[in-house]
């Protein structure tokens, strides 16, 4: 029997942040928009969830004036990742 | 991208890959503090050499130290400042060795102060320290000739007990060449070749 994937992993945008945050120690608001191609409004949305969930924190600062937003994964995120990793390494094995 | 978009486990695994390697590059430094500190530690050391050697008063023969510290620092100090204004992130590998030569730093700080007060020759101290923080950076980017240069470091470190303290600054200097500035313009190539793709 499998576990059911975190549903809050299981989504692209939110699965792309954390992949993202995972293999870094933080990283700008504007970097995490670069990389995954969305949009300014829809990040701050699931950025919010993932912080809400305690998967990530987020710093808002100032760098020369102007306003900074730093994100960065908790041992708790980490966590639910590897956990989701494993659940999909565990779906896809299954499959073969 | 999307947020809400149904994903398939092909997909979501996929989205892994991508976003972990994103981030991630393989030459993550561009050998500049190598070069920066290669090639002032070299100039003190031949100059203070030359400065012995013409008889002159303690003050200029220590001065291409002093002078050496203040370029070199503000010199690094203003490349960092325009580094991280760039760099909107930082990776796990650009954090441990950052420490590690603030550590180097703070050793070589005690390391010249023990040798001031009980008057003992520094250069073996200072490139064992550099042996240590250069093998530690060329094992945390995985870089060779950083590695080799470490043990050049080590080697110079006891090959200066065989020479006097004059012209152990010469086997300094090479030492410094060697370990610093031939790694360091190795891992500049390596860098630029890098952005190029």
């Amino acid at each position: 029997m499998f576990k059911p994937l975190d549903p809050l992993l299981h989504s692209e945008l939110r699965l792309a942040v954390m992949s993202l945050l995972v293999g870094v120690k933080e990283a700008e608001f504007s970097f995490i928009k670069e990389k995954t191609n969305a949009s300014a409004g829809n990040l701050s949305v699931q950025i919010t969830k993932l912080n809400d969930a305690g998967y990530i924190t987020v710093k808002k600062t100032f760098k020369d004036n102007y306003p900074l937003t730093t994100c960065k994964i908790t041992p708790k995120g980490v966590s639910a990742f590897d956990n989701y990793v494993k659940t999909i390494s565990a779906y896809l094995n299954q499959k073969k | 991208m999307q947020n809400e978009k149904q994903l398939t486990n092909e997909q979501s695994l996929q989205i892994i890959q991508q976003m972990i390697g994103v981030a991630q590059k393989n030459v993550s430094q561009n050998g500049f503090h190598f070069l920066l500190w290669g090639f002032l530690n070299v100039g003190a050391a031949l100059t203070q050499y030359l400065f012995i050697k013409m008889n002159c008063g303690e003050l200029l023969i220590n001065s291409p130290w002093i002078a050496m510290a203040i370029i070199g620092g503000i010199a690094a100090t203003i490349y960092e400042r325009r580094k991280d204004k760039i760099e909107r992130h930082e990776t796990f590998t650009n954090h441990f060795y950052g420490w590690v030569w603030v550590s180097f730093g703070i050793s070589m700080f005690v390391g010249i102060f023990y040798a001031n007060v009980y008057q003992v020759n520094m250069i073996p101290i200072i490139l064992t320290l550099a042996a240590f923080a250069t093998m530690v950076s060329g094992a945390i980017l995985q870089f060779t000739p950083l590695k080799i240069g470490a043990i050049v470091f080590w080697a110079s470190a006891l090959t200066t007990c065989f020479f006097s303290p004059t012209n152990g600054l010469l086997v300094f200097s090479l030492a410094i060449a060697l370990g610093y500035i031939l790694p360091g313009i190795l891992l500049w190539k390596k860098f630029n070749q890098q952005e190029r793709v």
